[in-house]
């Protein structure tokens, strides 16, 4: 006798294409920015707040910017690769 | 550097800033350091064992793919460092000729304010306590207050806490002298 799970549809196959695709990974970017400013203006109040313009909070602040910046601009790229 | 948020009196000076040792923050940096790389050691992991995994296929370049996760991953990595480093940073001690300024940076947002003048401390407990905090000269200091609530600041693994002791103490004294 033949199990009838054999009458069942087979299970589509999941286009992959529909969610990963140029202007999806754009979509994400765009949302990841927008946090990520978020988090940064919440950081960069404290340190202009009660950093009291220390040399600690100078440097801090510079390298996270330059990273930051490089970390977008090596995200975009990918994009533009992908 | 500007105190100006810190509202001394225009006599005042800050004489002493006292923050935690710098090896307080190495082991979050280092537990972060693993977390950047685990996507890639999960990668290994996974082209070893289970290399059927990496066989599903979809459109475009694979390798800016993974560059694009892998870049969002470091950047929240990355400010999650720096929401820990401002916590460390801005938990502070000012010591100035009359008081000692203890700013509690707890979260990001609860931070709290305490001022404790000279003449109220009673007495200041050292802790250097194990190997480590020995060979590098950090510990934590305890000062205890003479006011009505018997309120106790208290700030761990700090730099040179001798010098602290000592900085607060000759202070104190100074003040002594003056009043008699």
């Amino acid at each position: 006798m033949q199990s009838p799970l054999f009458s069942l549809p087979a299970l589509p196959d999941i286009d992959l294409s529909l969610f990963i695709n140029k202007p999806v990974f754009v979509a994400i970017l765009v949302f990841f920015f927008v946090i990520y400013t978020i988090i940064s203006s919440v950081l960069m109040y404290h340190w202009s707040s009660y950093g009291m313009r220390s040399a600690g909070v100078v440097i801090g602040e510079t390298i996270f910017v330059l990273v930051s910046l490089a970390l977008f601009t090596v995200a975009g790229l990918a994009i533009n690769y992908f | 550097m500007s105190y100006e948020v810190l509202h001394l009196n225009h006599d005042e000076h800050v004489i002493m800033v006292v923050r935690k040792h710098w090896i307080v923050f190495v082991g979050y940096g280092a537990a972060l350091l693993v977390v950047a790389l685990l996507p890639i050691i999960l990668f290994a992991v996974i082209r070893v064992f289970i290399p059927s995994i990496l066989a599903i296929d979809f459109p475009g370049n694979h390798s800016a793919a993974f560059l694009f996760f892998y870049s969002l991953w470091l950047l929240s990595i990355w400010a999650s460092f720096f929401v820990d480093w401002t916590k460390f940073y801005l938990d502070v001690w000012y010591i100035t000729e009359k008081r000692i300024i203890a700013i509690d940076q707890r979260r990001i947002f609860d931070r709290e304010v305490s001022n404790l003048h000279f003449d109220k401390i009673q007495d200041i407990t050292l802790d250097v306590h194990g190997f480590i905090p020995t060979l590098l000269g950090f510990g934590n200091v305890q000062v205890q207050t003479a006011s009505e609530d018997s309120r106790e600041f208290y700030i761990s693994a700090v730099r040179h806490p001798d010098e602290i002791r000592r900085v607060i103490f000759s202070q104190q004294n100074k003040i002594a002298d003056n009043n008699n």
